[in-house]
């Protein structure tokens, strides 16, 4: 008999035909681990994880875990007005992919560093006033972003975007006092509180796959990553606007699937965001 | 700019001067040089030819893309951009017809004086054809821009004109499906914002197929 069932041909069968598996479950509308298209996996945010930091989270989308921490630093002011002192670099450790060794960043990290740091200065996080030190306009904040990513099942360009926000939320800029002769900056050891870094805007990003036979798949897991025919990102703003939009991948779409794709990106990117704000400082 | 004329003279609807060259460089099995205006991006193609054991894929080519800017190694954002240019291949060629070899794309931008992924885009392709790597679809890439709060849309964005827009977008579309293979979009915009530019975009992109066309055929024997 053919049918025999038992987990091992189960695990095979997937391994060595991963689409035919996949399209068993597409084709009752569901996904391999039982997600309707449209949904995301569990999202557990914590905060303040990092307690030698000014602000830090932990976010874990499912299997995907990635960790985010800010640091604050004092240098001279940049020269440009507009400039935003936010630094953020976006690390893929060995730890969380069997293709990633120590040494130069992979290619992935170098993709998701140029869109992460867009996002950043596209959607205005910061206003670059709120970094700004009053009493020395020649210095400013530094914001040093630190983003690792500690297990890598699909998906990482959300709980990036996810794990920058909610550690930029928790970040207080530190007090400070000012040296006899104004030339230094110190930080302020009497307990001063510091303030709390207020974001001009919060991005939130939403990545769908589009798998064989045009399924939308919202939040991919690596297996349905690697057997996407094209991938659709989209970060939104809390007004509904968006500030990156990207496409690509090796099969085209048409304007009613990016439209059907987007609609449902907007009502996740609101969903997701209700649950980022529910998680306590 | 909605009612005046743009830096370079050009109304908003309007393209920059097109210009391609195939066949440029000797040792490639095809390149070719495209042109929006000043910017300019040579693409070199070898391929199908072998690929190295780690990458190779028993039943489709290995696509492999490598950008490299005018100045300097390639950074994040070269390596970026470089990526989308190998999703486009990966979408145009017919990979199960070379199983177990590269096609490598070779990008290199002479000069960038905005829309450079557009432009890259379609150098690539039009080394593809000059290289015959089999094709199942020619994609054809434009860019666009909605200048400062201005909702009006201006084509192939200088990049003075990039630097200042709210919004920069780059398009590329299988025309004969009439469907997007590409979209890259930065800045502030709204969801119908990007439709329209998408749409608005798909038919200037017909203007630049007719230009490829032509820019194919020429010099070529019939």
């Amino acid at each position: 008999k053919r049918e025999r069932g038992g987990v091992r041909e189960m695990d095979s069968f997937r391994r060595l035909y991963p689409e035919e598996y996949h399209n068993r479950f597409l084709g009752e509308g569901l996904r391999a681990d039982g997600r309707a298209l449209g949904e995301m996996r569990p999202l557990e945010v914590s905060r303040g994880v990092i307690a030698s930091s000014s602000g830090s989270s932990f976010v874990r989308l499912g299997q995907t875990a990635v960790v985010a921490g800010v640091r604050c630093e004092v240098g001279e002011a940049p020269a440009s007005e507009e400039c935003i002192p936010i630094a953020v670099n976006v690390s893929l450790l060995p730890l969380c992919s069997p293709h990633y060794r120590k040494g130069k960043p992979p290619n992935d990290a170098q993709v998701l560093n140029t869109f992460i740091r867009q996002v950043v200065t596209r959607a205005k996080i910061i206003s670059p006033s709120e970094l700004r030190i009053p009493e020395q306009p020649e210095y400013s904040w530094y914001l040093i972003v630190d983003v690792y990513c500690l297990e890598k099942d699909g998906n990482l360009a959300d709980a990036v975007v996810l794990a920058l926000v909610g550690a930029l939320q928790q970040t207080t800029i530190p007090a400070v006092v000012f040296s006899e002769n104004g030339e230094q900056v110190l930080l302020d050891d009497s307990g001063a509180p510091g303030r709390p870094l207020s974001l001009s805007h919060t991005p939130i990003a939403v990545t769908s796959a589009v798998l064989l036979e045009k399924k939308l798949a919202v939040d991919p897991t690596l297996e349905e990553e690697e057997l996407a025919d094209a991938f659709v990102t989209a970060v939104f703003l809390e007004n509904g606007h968006l500030c990156t939009l990207q496409h690509h991948g090796q099969s085209s779409l048409s304007d009613e699937l990016i439209a059907h794709i987007l609609d449902t990106a907007a009502s996740t990117a609101a969903s997701l965001r209700r649950t980022l704000a529910s998680v306590p400082l | 700019i909605m009612t005046g004329k743009r830096e370079d003279g050009r109304e908003g609807g309007e393209l920059r001067v097109l210009s391609a060259e195939q066949m440029v460089v000797n040792r490639g099995d095809g390149s070719s040089v495209f042109q929006f205006g000043q910017t300019k991006v040579l693409a070199c193609v070898y391929g199908p030819i072998e690929v190295a054991a780690a990458r190779e894929q028993v039943d489709a080519c290995t696509v492999e893309v490598s950008y490299d800017p005018i100045h300097g190694v390639a950074g994040s954002a070269d390596v970026a951009r470089g990526a989308m240019v190998a999703s486009m291949v990966r979408s145009a060629i017919v990979k199960a017809l070379h199983p177990r070899t590269s096609v490598t794309v070779l990008i290199q931008v002479m000069h960038d004086d905005g829309s450079v992924l557009a432009a890259a885009i379609n150098a690539a392709v039009l080394a593809l054809l000059d290289a015959g790597v089999p094709m199942g679809s020619v994609p054809v890439a434009v860019a666009a821009a909605y200048p400062g709060e201005a909702s009006q849309l201006c084509y192939d964005p200088l990049a003075s004109e990039e630097r200042v827009s709210r919004a920069v977008f780059t398009f590329a579309f299988d025309l004969a499906t009439k469907e997007t293979v590409l979209s890259d979009g930065q800045g502030m915009f709204q969801q119908h914002e990007y439709t329209h530019a998408l749409q608005s975009c798909r038919v200037a992109a017909q203007a630049v197929l007719s230009f490829q066309k032509l820019a194919f055929s020429k010099g070529r024997p019939t």
